[in-house]
């Protein structure tokens, strides 16, 4: 059950990151790591398009007491018909940007990225923040995930987040027919992915 | 801006996370998988993932295999390995 209106989810994360088939790896790498820390992977999947849209994924945005934003793809989107760079992540992290300087203790956001000191060049606008850099790496997520999110108890290691994303991988293909969904990219795919996440999460804390 | 923050907040169980991530229970149960154990008595009991009950309880570890795919259809079942092989230990699930 969501949360009302206006109220924070204490350990809902909003996931900005791309949506298509070369992020794949990363994209459940973020859904299993998170899983794994005791938090909730939110994204804007399944929102529809149009009026509205904006203001809900803002509604989502301080729906969520942390935000990831990944800008590791800032590079251009070569697909037809026009060759241009993705604005959609540093939009949403300028959304994410501005909910945090109103509201301190409702939200922090972090930034990842593949490759240090690309920021600073892409965004200087943000060069007070220290991103976090995986390298493209489904273990550099999973590490970086683990620096930026502290539990003092239960806090799960990098094999272990590891581990799981290989059974949750073995297990892609059902949950996509299952979902009659096309990509992974899709809501009912994303729901059934978090929660096979936890479910081998919890897995790894009983065997 | 924080590179880290110390989290505070109750790791959800799997009900309040499935709860929360939108699924129905329905749903829920048919993504959870069904584990065969052997009880002290010698019989094999049935239990759902983070059940404190067993589903059923059976005298052999066949029929109890055969319930736990009634139970759940769409998800191989979990069994307690009850003999040390050189494929596993008994600390180890196996899979039918």
């Amino acid at each position: 059950m969501r949360p009302k209106a206006g109220s924070v989810t204490p350990n809902a994360v909003f996931l900005n990151i791309p949506y298509d088939e070369g992020f794949r790896s990363l994209y459940l790498a973020y859904i299993v790591g998170l899983v794994h820390l005791g938090l909730e992977p939110r994204a804007t999947l399944g929102l529809p398009g149009g009026t509205g849209r904006l203001g809900k994924i803002l509604s989502e945005i301080q729906g969520c007491r942390y935000s990831i934003h990944d800008l590791s793809r800032v590079g251009l989107d070569r697909t037809p018909p026009f060759t241009t760079p993705r604005f959609n992540m540093p939009f949403e992290l300028g959304l994410a940007v501005a909910w945090e300087k109103l509201n301190p203790a409702k939200h922090t956001k972090f930034v990842f990225e593949a490759k240090a000191y690309r920021v600073q060049k892409s965004l200087s606008d943000l060069n007070e923040i220290d991103p976090l850099i995986h390298g493209g790496q489904v273990a550099g997520v999973m590490r970086e995930l683990c620096n930026a999110f502290v539990r003092q108890r239960n806090q799960p290691t990098v094999p272990e987040m590891t581990e799981t994303y290989k059974n949750v991988s073995r297990r892609l293909a059902k949950i996509m027919a299952d979902a009659g969904a096309k990509s992974l990219f899709e809501a009912r795919a994303f729901r059934d992915l978090c929660y096979e996440s936890k479910v081998e999460a919890k897995l790894r804390s009983l065997v | 801006m924080a590179n880290s923050v110390k989290v505070t907040t109750p790791i959800p169980s799997l009900e309040e996370f499935g709860r929360s991530v939108g699924l129905s229970k329905a749903r829920q149960r048919s993504l959870n998988p069904v584990f065969v154990e052997r009880r002290p008595q010698g019989d094999y009991a049935v239990r759902r993932l983070d059940s404190e009950r067993a589903s059923d309880v059976l005298p052999t570890q066949r029929e109890a295999i055969e319930r736990a795919r009634e139970l759940n259809p769409n998800r191989t079942p979990l069994i307690e390995r009850v003999r040390d092989t050189t494929r596993g230990s008994r600390d180890k699930w196996r899979k039918p």
